[in-house]
């Protein structure tokens, strides 16, 4: 995994026009890489750590959504 | 999980982050209805180029939606492709009840494109400028199913930590569309029923009847006469919903429309592989058009994307295609009626083993005007060999 900070180095212009995008990840490190590529590219992000969470919690109006295929599995796994 | 974010916001596009060994688990979510897929490490460009095109997407299908509806699109089923006479009359019978609200109810298989005729619906009504939701209740267990349709109020059960508007309120002054309506439990069968008589519903845990105008299109790939039959779908709501049956017809029983929807395809999945394809070579596409196609039109889109992922130069080669339908292509043997006259392959029979072998048997005694050593030559097979089976099958009268 890249470092944040590398990462964001080379300034890409923030395209995301604000929109909210929602992550859904049991990975802390993994939301908070996310979130800060996502923010630094314009965007608004919204966390989850479970499927639960994100089908029940905020994110109503979300542009885009990314989900770790762990969290996806939520349902079928119940 | 995939369907019911979908169920939410039906345009939402789905990215899904996977470990790079899991590459299975991302394709079963492409079938599942999500946009892209991202592999663990993450990485920063292919993230933020998957989340970009991924909302442009988005946009781009908001924005058409709303040039149609500013057009006033009148062409039914615009986003079904097919021109087969089953799917023409499909038209005729949808456009019948555009205009009203007439429920519907959408029958056929598994990948047929039930969800399409509903939006096609939707999208062709007056409602077209309101919401279309989907929920698809196969995927929801019991015990949230009438959560999804009729939302929850905070702290209505474990897990319910926010309000949250069911697929009723948010289809409001639009379309809903009940996928898989026979999977459906015996008690929210109840609760919709309700709703459907009392035109309001009720969130879970709450005591407010919210009024509710909702145009109900229903689908399922069950038989749902039968299912009434059998105690597991309530007869009254049957009759509510089924008011106006339309049948989607399974893909092999429109073979005709197979290279209209390979091309169209190939246009639509181009972009996600990243290189043009422009074309199928004829092998390739009569091998395609001789499966049986169980898994229907998904299972086409599915077969065209993955043979497009195989395809190394600008056409799918037959070599291209899944072993299981290059091994499909057989010389057609036209099935016999007792008169001898071949009948039109309405339907690819099965064809008992003994019965091939009559047939080859007889064709090479044809070709050969009754020869037992050339035809059998030609059959591969040695001449006592073939001297027996013409015993056993009495074809005695074929020899010369």
């Amino acid at each position: 995994m890249q470092s944040m900070d590398e990462s964001l180095s080379p300034a890409a212009p923030p395209v995301g026009g604000d929109q909210l995008v929602m992550v859904v990840d049991d990975d802390p490190t993994a939301r908070r890489l996310m979130r800060a590529w996502l923010e630094h590219a314009g965007y608004r992000v919204v966390e989850h750590d479970s499927g639960e969470s994100a089908l029940f919690g905020e994110g109503e109006g979300a542009a885009v959504a990314c989900v770790d295929s762990g969290s996806a599995r939520w349902v079928d796994s119940r | 999980m995939i369907q019911h974010l979908r169920a939410r916001d039906a345009d939402l596009p789905i990215i899904v982050v996977t470990a790079q060994r899991e590459l299975e688990t991302a394709v079963a979510a492409m079938r599942a209805g999500a946009y892209d897929y991202v592999t663990k490490p993450l990485d920063r460009d292919r993230l933020l180029l998957a989340v970009n095109r991924a909302r442009e997407r988005r946009e781009l299908v908001a924005s058409v939606k709303r040039l149609e509806s500013a057009l006033g699109e009148r062409s039914v089923l615009g986003s079904v492709v097919g021109q087969s006479p089953k799917m023409r009359e499909l038209a005729r019978q949808v456009e019948r009840v555009l205009s009203s609200d007439v429920a519907v109810c959408v029958f056929g298989e598994s990948g047929t494109g039930k969800e399409l005729i509903a939006r096609a619906i939707h999208a062709g009504s007056p409602r077209r400028r309101g919401p279309f939701i989907a929920i698809n209740c196969a995927g929801i267990p019991e015990s949230l199913q009438e959560s999804e349709l009729f939302g929850h109020e905070r702290g209505a059960f474990t897990g319910a930590i926010s309000t949250r508007r069911g697929c009723f309120e948010q289809a409001h002054g639009g379309t809903l569309l009940l996928d898989e309506l026979g999977e459906m439990s015996l008690s929210t069968q109840a609760s919709l029923l309700r709703t459907l008589q009392e035109k309001v519903i009720r969130r879970v845990g709450g005591s407010t009847e919210i009024p509710i105008d909702v145009r109900i299109v229903c689908a399922t790939h069950r038989d749902l006469r039968a299912e009434v039959e059998a105690g597991r779908f309530r007869e009254d709501l049957y009759f509510r919903l089924v008011v106006y049956p339309v049948h989607l017809p399974p893909l092999r029983e429109r073979i005709d429309d197979i290279p209209l929807l390979v091309g169209h395809f190939l246009n639509t999945l181009e972009e996600g592989v990243g290189r043009k394809v422009r074309s199928i070579s004829p092998e390739a596409l009569d091998a395609l058009c001789r499966y049986r196609w169980p898994g229907n039109v998904r299972e086409l889109q599915n077969v065209v994307h993955r043979s497009l992922l195989a395809c190394r130069g600008d056409e799918i080669a037959l070599a291209d295609l899944p072993a299981d339908i290059r091994n499909t292509v057989l010389p057609s043997i036209p099935p016999q009626n007792t008169n001898g006259h071949a009948r039109p392959a309405e339907e690819e029979e099965i064809i008992p083993l003994h019965e091939l072998e009559r047939r080859a048997i007889q064709r090479a005694l044809r070709a050969t005007r009754g020869s037992v050593g050339k035809a059998a030559k030609l059959l591969g097979i040695g001449r006592a060999t073939l001297y027996r089976r013409i015993a056993t099958l009495d074809l005695s009268q074929d020899v010369a």
